[in-house]
């Protein structure tokens, strides 16, 4: 049915449409590019390291956040539906990570207000990235999980990319090994801001800044 | 159904069709900005900043908002501008809102929530009750997935390996609104087309009836093309224009009679007819003269309504047209009529107002024959003489001048010139005394005749004066011989609007009458008492004599035209100054007690607020 009688289009407005459509893929394209670019997913140890405290009865999973950054949010959420699907089996480690030089109170942002939400997560500073630096996590949202015995059995995101919540490999890895079988992945991307300025010798050498 | 049904159902269904289209291409426009504006919004709430370490930047989610989004809206609301209601509109309207959907499911973070927006956008495509306008949209969703699923599966999908075929799950679902959607857009479809053929079908049996009533109708009928060609008329227009209309190829301004004065007229139709609907009324009257076959005339008065369609151009006129001949004639009848009339009138008028100067200068010619009069005594009687007598007898003795000094006649001289000085001094004022009252009667008379040009032309000349001064300049003119002055109380100070030239030659006249009313009076015994009183915008002049009187028989006519006691009188006079009295809103009365007692004549003038 088009009951309007035809009218066809100038050419000028033929080569407008191409133009905008073209400029449309383009930039929609350099967005979804943008947010499939991961940070850096570091290497944390292969064991738990001994000066920090841990429960010793069955997996710990630990998460290293900046306070404010806004594609951690989505890790949050999943975290969230992770300790659901895992089902009390998995002691969640939150750290939020505070620069050096930044102002009393900085921590107060919307990633401690989610995590304060979580009560299977225990949520402590991490002054200065001092123990960031310790598990080699450079970009906000990286997961470390280690089993009972201590020993690294998992490490990345739990995000598909960058600020987007959904299903992903990171999460069901976890969940798997949690459960006791044997997931396809046990490194995975992570997607989220940096936890270090690029002056930081070590944040450099890992490009963890790729992802702005 | 037939052809031309058919068509007028097609033509009904497309005009209501184009009006659904436009509606619902401006409520896109709005929610294209409302998105926008939400779009804006949410990346600055969910995503303002992005960090590293302590230092932060704008998100990169704001930019896109503003920067995609804003190209997202452009050309969706160029087309609604410029192109509202064409199919090409809504079908880039429902590619951009599906686009829409991707970026606001983006910016918040890939929400299962956002995604119900893919669905509720079909619902609004919906509005358009088109269902082409689905395939744009599935084709942009299925573009999408199958893009995004081949290049970055895990930003659609969650799965980095998901199947090449995952994309058909999520456009299926799409399939699957838009299915139903498509229905209901077809279903509706056919009930707009079915309204638009019952609507045809009505209208084609109104038009049935219609046609019947319009070639019986008492009244001439004609419809007219929008190039002003007659395209019909009925059988009452028939028989009043003949057998000239009808023929489709007659215009409708060759009807008027071809006269020079109906030039304009015929001009005036032809754009009634065919200008654009903005520019002149619906509605338009005229009354002009046709052609006719017999030798009568033929007037009418023709009503044109114009059906002025959406797009501003004349669709068809109808015409009305009424003979108004008899009512035509009778009015040019009586203009002819009344024409006369006013001539015969005016030249009436004319003969009463040259009644009028004749005698009001007549009044004014009997002061300047009294001052010629005295000024011609006065030269005749002077002592001019005296002074002549003196300077020959100086000049008699100019050799001797000591001894005719000391001489009686000589020593006489002196108080002679003296007395003579003396008596020449007084001739002279006297003399100009009689000449400027001569200067002031010609002056009147100059006026008189200033104010009856005046009149004829454009109306009276009215000025701000005060009554009394009035009073006292008519008495200077109407100065009697015997040089009796009257008796004068005078209370009306204060200026009023008046026409001083007229008010003038009524009291000139009253003053006259009086002294005239008292020649057969001993000298010792005339009196003559002007007063004057003003009273509530109302300014009074009373002029009462010690005459003969007027018999009561003789008030009832005394202000009659040609109506007079005096043996030398004309009878214009008080006729005059009695009109004159009403043209201001005034009076002029007459009283009497009888026959030898005196009249007093009373002029009432009101100002001109108590007047309005």
């Amino acid at each position: 049915m088009t009951p309007s009688p035809p009218s066809p289009w100038q050419p000028w407005l033929k080569v407008t449409f191409v133009a905008w459509l073209v400029c449309l893929t383009a930039s929609l394209g350099g967005l979804w590019a943008y947010s499939a670019r991961p940070g850096d997913s570091g290497h944390p140890p292969a064991t738990w390291p001994e000066e920090v405290p841990r429960a010793q009865a069955g997996f710990t999973l630990v998460l290293f956040c900046h306070p404010h950054c806004p594609c951690t949010r989505a890790t949050v959420h999943e975290l969230e539906r992770l300790v659901v699907d895992c089902g009390g089996d998995l002691e969640v480690v939150a750290y939020l990570v505070l620069a050096e030089g930044v102002p009393e109170g900085w921590e107060r942002g919307p990633i401690l207000k989610l995590l304060s939400g979580l009560e299977e997560a225990d949520v402590r500073l991490d002054h200065g990235g001092r123990l960031a630096r310790r598990f080699h996590a450079s970009t906000s949202g990286t997961v470390a999980l280690y089993d009972p015995r201590g020993e690294l059995v998992f490490s990345g995101g739990i995000t598909p990319s960058r600020g987007h919540e959904g299903t992903n490999r990171g999460r069901s890895a976890v969940a798997e090994l949690v459960r006791g079988e044997r997931p396809s992945f046990t490194e995975v991307p992570v997607y989220g801001c940096p936890l270090r300025q690029t002056s930081d010798p070590a944040h450099v050498a890992s490009g963890a800044c790729c992802g702005r | 159904m037939d052809a031309s049904l058919q068509a007028r159902a097609d033509s009904l269904f497309s005009e209501r069709y184009d009006s659904v289209a436009c509606r619902t291409d401006r409520m896109f426009a709005a929610l294209f900005l409302l998105q926008y504006l939400g779009c804006i919004a949410g990346a600055l709430l969910l995503s303002p900043q992005t960090w590293v370490g302590g230092s932060s930047e704008v998100h990169v989610h704001v930019i896109s908002a503003v920067g995609v989004g804003g190209l997202l809206l452009s050309l969706p609301l160029y087309l609604v501008v410029t192109r509202p209601g064409c199919a090409s509109t809504r079908y880039v309207i429902a590619g951009a809102q599906m686009l829409f959907s991707a970026l606001l499911i983006h910016v918040t973070g890939g929400r299962i929530e956002t995604h119900f927006h893919v669905f509720g956008s079909l619902a609004f495509l919906a509005f358009y009750r088109d269902w082409r306008v689905f395939l744009p949209a599935t084709l942009v969703v299925c573009v999408d997935h199958i893009a995004r699923g081949a290049i970055w599966p895990e930003s659609i999908y969650g799965v980095s390996a998901a199947s090449h075929w995952r994309w058909v799950e999520h456009a299926a679902w799409v399939v699957f609104e838009a299915g139903f959607l498509t229905v209901s857009c077809i279903r509706s479809e056919a009930e707009m087309r079915s309204l638009a053929e019952s609507q045809a079908v009505r209208e084609g049996s109104q038009e049935e009836r219609y046609r019947g009533l319009y070639d019986e109708a008492p009244v001439a009928y004609l419809t007219v093309s929008p190039a002003g060609r007659i395209t019909s008329a009925n059988a009452r227009a028939s028989q009043l224009l003949g057998e000239r209309v009808g023929l489709g190829d007659m215009c409708l301004e060759e009807l008027l009679e071809p006269r020079p004065e109906l030039v304009e007229q015929a001009a005036l139709l032809s754009q009634i007819l065919i200008a654009p609907g903005g520019s002149i009324e619906q509605v338009h009257v005229i009354e002009t003269r046709l052609r006719s076959e017999t030798p009568e005339e033929l007037w009418v008065r023709m009503t044109i309504v114009r059906e002025v369609g959406s797009e501003g151009v004349v669709r068809e006129s109808r015409v009305l047209l009424e003979d108004v001949s008899a009512r035509k004639l009778a009015t040019l009848e009586l203009e002819e009529t009344s024409a006369k009339l006013r001539e015969a009138s005016w030249r009436a008028g004319m003969a009463e107002v040259a009644s009028n100067v004749l005698h009001n200068v007549g009044n004014v010619l009997n002061s300047v024959n009294t001052s010629v009069g005295v000024l011609v005594e006065g030269s005749e009687g002077s002592r001019v003489s005296d002074l002549k007598r003196a300077s020959l007898l100086l000049r008699e003795h100019a050799q001797d001048l000591p001894a005719f000094a000391a001489s009686k006649q000589g020593r006489a001289l002196p108080e002679f010139l003296t007395q003579l000085t003396s008596t020449l001094e007084e001739e002279r004022r006297r003399h100009r005394g009689e000449l400027k009252h001569l200067q002031e009667s010609v002056a009147h008379i100059h006026d008189i005749i200033a104010s009856q040009q005046a009149t004829a032309a454009v109306g009276a000349v009215e000025e701000l004066v005060a009554l009394d001064d009035l009073v006292r300049e008519a008495i200077a003119l109407a100065e009697e011989e015997s040089g009796l002055k009257p008796v004068c109380d005078l209370d009306s100070p204060e200026p009023i609007v008046l026409d001083r030239c007229k008010v003038t030659q009524i009291l000139v006249n009253l003053i006259r009458n009086g002294w005239d009313a008292m020649e057969e009076v001993p000298r010792a015994e005339r009196r003559l008492e002007i007063k004057t009183r003003a009273s509530r915008g109302s300014h009074r002049v009373e002029v009462r004599d010690a005459g003969c009187g007027i018999a009561p028989e003789d008030l009832v006519k005394i202000f009659g035209h040609g109506y007079t006691t005096k043996p030398k009188g004309n009878g214009f006079g008080l006729h005059s100054a009695a009109n004159s009295a009403k043209e201001f809103g005034g009076d002029l009365v007459a009283e009497s007690a009888g026959l030898g007692q005196g009249t007093c004549f009373t002029l009432t003038l009101l100002s001109r607020e108590v007047m309005a």
